[in-house]
């Protein structure tokens, strides 16, 4: 009790570096481990509270708590952007309780917490990136019993999925998955890449970053090690298609950043810009310059 | 940096996590370790990998070498790891000769390959053939040394089932993960 | 230039100290103290004890206070403190037969050993709204001798001296901790019963009515249900011998079911069973009523399909604080995915209409 009224800012002290003891830290190390050792496969972990709610990234916030050092630049973006409520929140709480520099720009970044995407800019060999995820296990909303799922991928049994797939293809002519769409992982495992837009689905491909998904509800870590081969599901007749708004954003005049759509009057018009801010501020510098 | 092992220092354990997630995410390429305080007979890179992910769950094998009072009381005191056989061991540590055959640890269960064996392999007075690696992790097909290089293959051949390994030396660390493909260039004579 | 959700940081800042400001409500009316809370709202901080799994008055009515008497929220504040706990050392499991009891009532026998006893409860009570209260300085007068002495054995071990009640054998295996491994399934009936007394009041209650319409119907008669004190006894390896470091109040409950019996056995009453942190009897209640409808595999039962017989079901829902999270996180932002939905369904409808036309 005493302990809890000090001052906030001695949090720092009260909690051990990056807010997770080293105990729990220690299961989460050794999760982290044997899940890059098996590209794609759902790592059972015993999630711990956290002072933030399931489903808002305590299995991000948990990998991130036990992947930071003291050096690391920090970056933290939901849907794309750094100052999106959440990220603000989350990049807080590590500024409290590591005490790290944090920064926007995604080349500076050595370690990035993100929500439903992946930046634009070319990750580089040794950032980290790290992904909340709210339901891991792709195959859930086929077959929501765990006893089942587990059982499909200890056997590659992934007929169900291709049968889904499928099944929209002979009904719509399309693939109705436009976010979380569900990736081959080293040619094993069917893989969830967490709602990021399947736009962003072809940067995990090879990658020269350390990919890791933290699910704190579903108690579970996977991740896909640099130069690992991520294949998005498809037919040799249906290709995967990578997609986005046809337009180009209205600050930057970027053509190949996935855009959000916004409304930006009373009888409805539309405007699209970047989701991912910090590119999209590069851009902007980019074409000043061009104009000096 | 004397005060190693550090089993309450959180900031010492997070650098030594890093290089452990850099040498599992890029098998094949040696990273370096900070020295700690430790018995002896391990190196700072062995000791280092029990000290960061051991606790009262894991179950230890030593090899004979590596079976004494010292590490054991170290090892006992500082994480509370469990010193169990073969059969049952998360991380195993000893030479390289001193631990085969293989097929006594854990290579996982097809629900749950995670509930295998680490093992860590100290010093490098072993037989050593050139080989070529490729798969997760590795840009570049890479050319390194690897003793009995079939005992590789035969692991990756389980995949995913089957043995992560580390090589340590003093303070370099290296990784082959079961996720690894081996090719013999050739034996050395 | 209109430009998305800047200034989150203020925005944050802003809302929390609005808040604040509104959970203390009028400045002119007296600050609620904790000692007002957790001596006047019990089974509030009871309920926030167990489902917070941490046994701390003073801290569950910190956090009722603090969430403005959201009890889930409540919860939440004492599970994610507990988390950051050290774990010094595990207790010996609680006796519960040696429970001073403050109720213990018998539906199954009209007199039982140590006797019937109401105890607090609201049982009874005609639910008209008590205006005396609206006194402030109101002091209740009540029986003197509150504890007796008497003796009060589990009523269930009398059904056990017959062979009538199956026998609850010790495996002598540890019981899981579902706060330091995760759950695989199947599990054990350790991991189901911490999972239920952690679980959320509502979910089990709606459960277990279930039951007791019909689905995965099975006959509960309350053999036993008491609320009372339990020494909490640790083994001091130093000392060699165990201390009581602590008293808590606990609300455990044993039902008396049928059996069928079947080719090997025959019938036999069976169990189920709850327990409960604090004065917490309708979970409790509820608590007992699902573990006996998850033992039907165990028992040779017929699966019927029903929900309160489905363990990874059960378990994986009755979590308040892991349902509540989930469940309020479609408020993030989901522009990116909406994004491309919107796209999807716009370049699905075109097609559609071009393939109308023709």
């Amino acid at each position: 009790m005493n302990e809890m009224s000090k001052n906030e800012n001695l949090d720092i002290q009260i909690y051990n570096f990056a807010y997770l003891d080293e105990n729990t830290k220690r299961m989460i190390r050794r999760a982290l481990l044997k899940a890059l050792c098996i590209p794609g496969y759902q790592v059972p972990f015993s999630s711990r509270e956290m002072p933030m709610p399931y489903g808002w990234g305590t299995g991000g916030i948990q990998v991130t708590s036990a992947c930071l050092i003291p050096k690391d630049v920090l970056k933290v973006i939901d849907q794309g952007a750094d100052d999106t409520t959440n990220a603000v929140s989350i990049r807080k709480f590590f500024q409290k309780t590591a005490n790290v520099a944090v920064t926007e720009k995604t080349s500076d970044a050595s370690l990035i917490q993100t929500r439903h995407r992946i930046p634009e800019t070319k990750l580089k060999e040794k950032q980290i990136l790290v992904y909340q995820v709210p339901i891991p296990e792709p195959l859930r909303f086929l077959e929501p019993r765990e006893v089942e799922t587990r059982k499909m991928h200890a056997l590659s049994e992934y007929g169900l999925m291709y049968v889904k797939l499928y099944e929209d293809i002979a009904k719509h002519g399309h693939i109705e998955t436009a976010y979380a769409y569900p990736v081959k992982t080293n040619g094993n495992y069917v893989t969830d890449p967490s709602p990021i837009p399947k736009f962003d689905n072809p940067k995990m491909n090879n990658s020269p970053a350390i990919q890791l998904f933290g699910a704190g509800r579903e108690q579970r870590i996977y991740a896909i090690p640099p130069y690992t081969n991520v294949k998005s599901l498809d037919f040799e007749d249906y290709p995967f298609e990578a997609m986005k708004a046809n337009f180009k954003c209205s600050i930057c005049g970027s053509s190949d950043s996935y855009l959000d759509e916004i409304i930006v009057s009373d009888d409805g018009k539309r405007s699209y810009i970047c989701s991912d801010t910090d590119y999209c501020k590069e851009q902007t510098k980019l074409n000043s310059k061009k104009e000096d | 940096m004397e005060n190693y092992p550090f089993s309450e220092n959180s900031i010492n354990s997070s650098i030594a996590f890093r290089s452990l997630v850099n040498a599992t995410s890029y098998p094949g390429r040696t990273f370096q370790i900070n020295k700690l305080n430790k018995p002896s007979v391990l190196s700072n890179a062995a000791a280092t990998i029990l000290i960061t992910l051991c606790d009262n769950e894991s179950n230890v094998y030593l090899s004979k070498e590596y079976n004494t009072d010292e590490v054991r009381n170290w090892l006992i005191f500082n994480t509370g790891a469990i010193i169990s056989n073969k059969k049952n061991a998360d991380f195993v540590i000893g030479t390289w000769k001193s631990l085969l055959p293989l097929n006594d640890f854990k290579i996982g269960v097809p629900e749950y390959p995670e509930r295998s064996a680490t093992l860590i392999i100290e010093e490098t007075k072993y037989k050593k053939v050139k080989c070529n690696i490729d798969g997760p992790g590795i840009k570049n097909k890479l050319n390194i040394d690897l003793p009995n290089p079939e005992l590789f293959i035969e692991n990756n051949n389980l995949y995913p089932l089957g043995l992560d390994f580390y090589f340590t030396n003093d303070l370099e660390i290296l990784s082959i993960p079961r996720s690894t493909k081996i090719n013999i260039i050739k034996s050395e004579l | 230039m209109y430009v998305a959700v800047k200034g989150g940081e203020v925005a944050i800042d802003n809302a929390h100290s609005w808040m604040s400001e509104i959970r203390r409500g009028d400045t002119s009316i007296p600050n609620i103290s904790l000692d007002q809370i957790s001596e006047q709202l019990t089974l509030g901080v009871d309920r926030v004890m167990s489902e917070g799994s941490l046994y701390d008055k003073d801290l569950a009515a910190l956090a009722i206070k603090q969430s403005r008497g959201d009890l889930i929220e409540a919860i939440f504040l004492l599970r994610a403190y507990r988390t950051t706990l050290t774990r010094f050392s595990y207790s010996k499991p609680v006796n519960t037969a040696n429970m001073t009891c403050l109720r213990r009532i018998s539906a199954t026998f009209k007199d039982i050993p140590g006797g019937q006893k109401l105890g607090p409860t609201f049982d009874y009570t005609h639910r008209l709204l008590d205006f005396k209260l609206l006194a402030e300085n109101e002091a209740p007068i009540s029986p003197k001798k509150k504890y007796n002495d008497n003796k009060m054995p589990h009523v269930l071990s009398f059904l056990n001296q017959e062979d009538l009640m199956q026998n609850e054998k010790d495996n002598n295996l540890d019981p899981i901790d579902i706060t330091r491994e995760p759950i695989s399934y199947p599990t054990s009936r350790s991991a189901r019963l911490q999972a239920l007394s952690r679980g959320d009041e509502g979910f089990l209650l709606g459960l277990a009515y279930s039951t007791q319409r019909g689905y995965a119907r099975n006959h509960a008669f309350v053999g036993e249900l008491r609320i009372g004190i339990v020494d909490i006894e640790l083994y001091i390896p130093e000392l060699g011998f165990e201390i009581n470091v602590a008293e808590i109040i606990l609300t455990e409950c044993e039902t008396v079911n049928q059996f069928q019996g079947s080719k090997i056995e025959p019938p036999q009453f069976t169990r189920g069973y709850g327990l409960v942190f604090g004065q917490t009897e309708r979970k409790a209640l509820a608590m007992a009523l699902i573990d006996r409808a998850l033992r039907w595999k165990e028992l040779g039962e017929d699966y019927s399909g029903a929900p309160a017989q489905d363990e990874e079901f059960v378990i994986s829902h009755c979590d308040n604080i892991q349902a509540t999270g989930f469940l309020e996180h479609i408020k993030l932002p989901h522009y990116v995915d909406f994004q491309s939905e919107l796209e999807l369904i716009r370049k699905i409808r075109a097609d559609a209409k071009v393939n109308m036309k023709r």
